[in-house]
């Protein structure tokens, strides 16, 4: 399993240690090992604002997360691209005026 | 003066145009949930407009159309996968690679040299080639908006099995995308 993911001695979610309190190499650790759980805002809020002030001023973890940002935003933008739904539109309508 | 009331005929025209308005929304979910089966999905959309249709007088329903519309299609979904009793295997995250493509781009602009390139299809179709168990959470958290706990509850499994399969998910999709925009994925 590779170094940034879950799983590999990164603190539990909603770890109580306090902020800044943790070294640097596992600061890194456990922002890469949560980053979708933190952009999609799963993470507690104690955990959700320690990542955040890190990856800020965090010259390795700030370009990863903001490639997955944006690999998350292209799926979000494109992932819902429809077919041609004009036959279908059709047999609704149809199906919509017998149904009264 | 009492404002008039609309006729069944105009409630009945009013809600065909409400519903059939959000049809490629519907569609498009319909096709990333059924893994891009159109027949699949037609259904799923007949059943879904059919429903909202009983349903459309009732006072409980949001009035959020496209979002009361999208909920009846993934709650029809989800129902029909649980009757088939195909609900998808536990995964272990170990199974596959599950490295970040962000390591593979040294300096490279990740939106210049990979999401630029691709083109909605080639999103969605990567989607739908992902196998049920990553696909469904994937498509409910992202392109429905769905929580975590959410999704635990649409599909049916914990919400620590929906964290590592969207985990999952996401890698295997990342990588599928890295694969088309260079050229060297697998031919629709």
């Amino acid at each position: 399993m590779s170094a940034d993911d879950r799983g590999s001695g990164v603190p539990p979610k909603g770890s109580t240690e306090e902020a800044g309190g943790l070294p640097r190499e596992m600061e890194c650790r456990e922002a890469l090992g949560y980053v979708y759980e933190y952009l999609d805002g799963e993470l507690d809020p104690d955990t959700q604002e320690r990542i955040h002030r890190h990856v800020e001023i965090c010259q390795r973890c700030y370009p990863y997360y903001d490639f997955e940002r944006i690999f998350l935003d292209t799926v979000r933008d494109r992932g819902l691209a429809s077919g041609d739904v004009e036959r279908l539109r059709d047999r609704l309508e149809g199906l919509l005026e017998r149904a009264g | 003066m009492f404002p008039m009331m609309a006729s069944s005929e105009e409630k009945r025209e009013a809600f065909r145009r409400e519903a059939l308005l959000h049809l490629e929304d519907l569609h498009g979910l319909g096709l990333r949930l059924t893994g891009g089966d159109v027949s699949a999905t037609e259904e799923l959309v007949r059943e879904t407009i059919l429903r909202a249709h009983e349903a459309r007088d009732d006072d409980r329903r949001s009035t959020n159309v496209r979002a009361w519309l999208m909920t009846i299609l993934r709650n029809t979904f989800v129902g029909e996968v649980r009757t088939r009793g195909s609900r998808p295997d536990p995964m272990d995250r170990d199974e596959v690679g599950e490295r970040s493509i962000f390591h593979e781009l040294a300096d490279a602009d990740p939106e210049d040299v990979l999401f630029d390139r691709l083109v909605d299809r080639e999103v969605a179709g990567a989607i739908e080639e992902l196998e049920d168990s990553l696909r469904i959470p994937l498509v409910l958290a992202d392109l429905e908006g769905l929580s975590y706990q959410e999704i635990a509850e649409t599909v049916g499994v914990p919400a620590d099995t929906v964290t590592s399969r969207l985990f999952r998910a996401r890698r295997t999709l990342q990588r599928k995308l890295y694969d088309a925009a260079r050229g060297t994925g697998q031919p629709r």
